[in-house]
């Protein structure tokens, strides 16, 4: 249950990462198998959210390499 | 017992600047227990945690934990044996609710979650953790972002049973509580009866900005009307509190302005506390 959790986790900051386009991101994350279990959730998220959400990834992340 | 009136100490000179002419005035400090995992914090910052250490009046504060990750387990148990290795005799602990860590990231800025069991069953396993190392209570402060009303609303209900595990405290921040109330055009009545007030032991103020009208919690602004408004409305319902805190960056702390405002915050919210909790 943890992996399962894990990949959701890894699956939402790599997509806040890549997309700069709020929808997009949440239309990625809806459609990809490791958010099955949180699509609900998903479809409450407000995209103007989403946006700040991606900006504190990308302000802040510290990543391996 | 009123709560303590402290503030979140900045190892830089631009915080110290700002808090040595009031120093004699603090009562509390609170420790970013992380700033002294790389090496030597300041002389001047290790003085004033011995000396408030010595005093039972060093509270913790973590920003590393990620006590919401599933994954990224060597990060955690770096976080912890670093956290033994600096451990401080401190009142309490705290981090923030959410998760930081997950994939090739190993620090970010913390992100919520959906109220899911898995989500409760990490989030518990590692608050056990975190309270071993720490030697002391843990707590989790209330974060600022939410992707939707909802989420802010389940917060404090998810906080409640993670403490559970722990019989740990919860650390409200009230600009991050204001900054949901303004983002989603929440009750305060409403919001503040989703969390558990009779295990915040202790609390945050700080300011914030704007950006395209959401509010954000970028500690960078004094604090506003709003927050002193909402302080004054619930201090009287946390009978457990010991501690308010002033958090402000060190970054917004750089001319004598700055360090003034600051210095006028710090007095308003001793004057606040004296106020509700009839000090003095």
């Amino acid at each position: 249950m943890s992996a399962e959790l894990a990949r959701f986790q890894e699956l939402l900051i790599e997509v806040l990462r890549e997309e700069t386009d709020p929808e997009r991101a949440l239309d990625r994350l809806r459609a990809h198998p490791d958010a099955a279990a949180h699509r609900d959730w998903l479809d409450r998220v407000e995209p103007r959210m989403l946006r700040v959400a991606a900006g504190l990834v990308r302000r802040w992340e510290v990543r391996e390499g | 017992m009123s709560p303590r009136v402290g503030v979140s100490w900045m190892p830089t000179a631009g915080f110290r600047a700002a808090v040595e002419p009031v120093l004699e005035t603090i009562e509390a400090v609170e420790q970013t227990v992380d700033q002294g995992f790389e090496g030597r914090l300041p002389a001047s910052a290790e003085a004033v945690f011995t000396a408030f250490a010595e005093a039972g009046q060093l509270y913790g504060h973590a920003v590393g934990a990620s006590v919401l990750s599933a994954g990224r387990e060597d990060v955690f148990d770096a976080f912890l044996l670093a956290l033994r290795r600096t451990r401080r005799p401190w009142v309490d602990l705290s981090d923030h609710y959410g998760f930081c860590t997950a994939g090739a990231q190993r620090f970010g800025a913390p992100l919520p979650l959906p109220r899911h069991p898995d989500v409760l069953a990490v989030g518990r396993e590692r608050l056990v953790r975190l309270r071993e190392a720490a030697g002391c209570p843990v707590g989790l402060e209330n974060l600022a972002l939410a992707l939707c009303a909802q989420d802010a609303l389940d917060q404090g209900p998810m906080v409640a049973e993670l403490l559970q595990a722990v019989d740990g405290f919860v650390h409200l921040d009230l600009h991050n509580l204001w900054c949901q109330l303004h983002n989603f055009e929440l009750d305060a009545d409403v919001l503040l009866a989703s969390w558990p007030l009779e295990r915040v032991w202790r609390v945050h103020v700080s300011g914030g900005s704007f950006v395209d009208d959401i509010r954000r919690d970028t500690h960078d602004h004094r604090v506003p009307d709003e927050v002193w408004a909402l302080l004054r409305t619930v201090l009287p319902r946390l009978p457990a509190c010991r501690a308010l805190i002033l958090e402000q960056l060190p970054s917004a702390l750089l001319t004598e302005a700055d360090q003034q405002g600051y210095r006028e915050d710090l007095a308003l919210l001793r004057a606040v506390r004296d106020e509700v909790c009839g000090v003095g």
